[in-house]
């Protein structure tokens, strides 16, 4: 794993995902995430606690710069990205084997997964947190507009997945099926 | 090292440490994360630039949707490009007449109306989805007597002089936040539409409303309404009459009616500038009337805003409100 290039590949796409995301709303409430995508897209072929830590990291940078709309205004609530960051990653290494990964559709499918797991585990920490908070209260609804944003992820995954195979030398991920083609010419 | 130390110092605990700590931060009630917030700033300070571009780019490429090609030959293309010119020149005509007119009124209707106000640039705006906050680029705010600071919660942020676009709810260092009016989120808003305010315009259209006195005063009908968030950055709220001239019954309420702020939770400098335009008008069950307001900007193609620096900003968020019944 090349952690420098890593890191600059979360902070770009953080920045994109930032700027872009007024932009590319639809439907009013849904909204694509391009972190998720690309953490996804490392688990996939990441080894598993790597992959976990960089799901965390960029899980809580997502939750440091993306205020969750309440009623008494907009607050930072660090955690509901982080946990579902990991919990989406923890999904895909779970089913990874299952897929064929060179093949784009698979990454697409898996960051999918990967955001619905997120998005749902965010909302149901959100729930929680009204419960304990008496102070903090949801403006809107988070099931259904982070089930609709986890399908659109899909879009900006399939642009990455398109890009994937040129990407991983460079993030220093290991293609096993390319070791295995290596091996027998 | 000892071998029990060493399992309990791997990666794999220390991760699961993290993630409980992450999630006992995310349930966890606001007095024991408010650390939280301004742990945050670094963070949003450092990403800026690239959500600054991204913002640039893909305003730019919103604009450019709308472009049109032009022909091969070069009389055709010359022709068109006069022609695109000499359209943008007149728009451009007449959205400064607009302001004018605008600002007019607004200084007629609030003659107090004097702050110090500071253009700043739009870093980039937050989808509606999440927090909806505008980010701008205020860097440090001179005070009167010299000393640097951030530019003071609860200033208004307004657009094309006239528009209001929300009150800054955070700032750090050179960074500030705006919650735009209309998001899911905010408290409502106190207004009043006048109803013959357009009429008093000497470039509308007289034959609109035939029943129109030309020699009333604008300000004399008034129209209150507390409005609150309705999704899609609108603003809905019921109308109740605030002040009507002798002789005279509440008028119709048409769609493109201007709707201006009078809130006194707002500082002073931001009162009878425009909240909107009247968008949509329905019937609640007691037969009052219920309008829709869209906000005069659009956050998605906000470049840069003005801000209204005034000594009663800070700390006016949390002012009380007056009811309806009060202000009759």
């Amino acid at each position: 794993m090349n952690w420098p290039v890593v890191a600059l590949a979360l902070y770009l796409t953080l920045g994109v995902e930032l700027g872009s995301r007024a932009a590319l709303t639809i439907a009013g409430s849904f909204v694509p995430s391009l972190l998720i995508a690309l953490v996804a897209l490392i688990a996939a072929f990441a080894p598993m606690t790597a992959a976990l830590w960089i799901a965390l990291l960029a899980g809580a940078l997502t939750d440091l710069t993306t205020p969750v709309a309440t009623t008494s205004g907009p607050t930072i609530v660090l955690g509901p990205s982080a946990v579902g960051f990991v919990v989406g990653t923890y999904a895909v290494l779970t089913i990874r084997g299952l897929f064929l990964r060179r093949h784009a559709t698979s990454l697409v499918v898996l960051a999918v997964i990967a955001a619905t797991c997120a998005g749902l585990t965010a909302a149901g920490l959100l729930a929680i947190r009204q419960i304990t908070d008496s102070g903090f209260t949801l403006a809107g609804p988070q099931v259904i507009s982070r089930l609709g944003s986890a399908l659109y992820t899909a879009i900006p995954a399939a642009l990455l997945a398109l890009l994937w195979r040129r990407a991983m030398p460079l993030l220093g991920l290991n293609d096993p099926f390319a070791r295995r083609w290596d091996r027998s010419g | 090292m000892n071998p029990a130390r060493k399992s309990i110092l791997s990666g794999t605990n220390l991760l699961a440490l993290a993630t409980g700590l992450c999630a006992l931060c995310a349930v966890a009630p606001a007095p024991f994360t408010a650390w939280v917030q301004d742990a945050a700033y670094p963070v949003q300070i450092v990403t800026a630039p690239v959500r600054w571009l991204v913002g640039q780019v893909a305003r730019a490429g919103g604009a450019g949707t709308g472009a049109s090609a032009t022909g091969d030959a070069p009389l055709a293309r010359e022709v068109a490009l006069l022609t695109a010119r000499n359209l943008r020149l007149a728009a451009e005509n007449d959205e400064l007449r607009a302001q004018v007119r605008a600002l007019q009124r607004g200084a007629e209707l609030n003659p107090q109306a004097e702050a110090m106000r500071i253009v700043v640039p739009v870093i980039a705006a937050d989808s509606p989805v999440a927090s909806g906050l505008i980010m701008l680029r205020t860097g440090r705010v001179r005070a009167a007597d010299g000393s640097e600071g951030n530019v003071p919660l609860g200033s208004v942020a307004i657009s094309d002089a006239v528009n209001i676009v929300g009150r800054v709810v955070r700032a750090a260092g050179p960074v500030a936040d705006v919650q735009p009016i209309g998001q899911a989120g905010t408290r409502e808003l106190r207004a009043t539409i006048f109803p013959l305010e357009d009429r008093a315009d000497p470039s509308a259209d007289p034959s609109a409303d035939p029943n129109a006195d030309p020699d009333a005063d604008p300000s004399a009908v008034q129209l209150g309404v507390v409005l609150t968030p309705a999704g899609q950055g609108r603003l809905r709220g019921s109308v109740y009459a605030l002040q009507l001239a002798d002789g005279q019954f509440e008028p119709a309420i048409r769609t493109g009616m201007t709707v201006r702020l009078t809130d006194p939770s707002w500082p002073r400098a931001a009162q009878m500038l425009v909240v909107g335009t009247v968008e949509a008008v329905s019937r609640a069950d007691n037969g009052r009337p219920i309008v829709t307001v869209k906000p005069g900007f659009d956050p998605r193609s906000l470049q840069q805003v003005t801000i209204l620096l005034t000594p009663d900003s800070t700390g006016t968020l949390e002012a009380p409100l007056v009811t309806p019944g009060a202000q009759r």
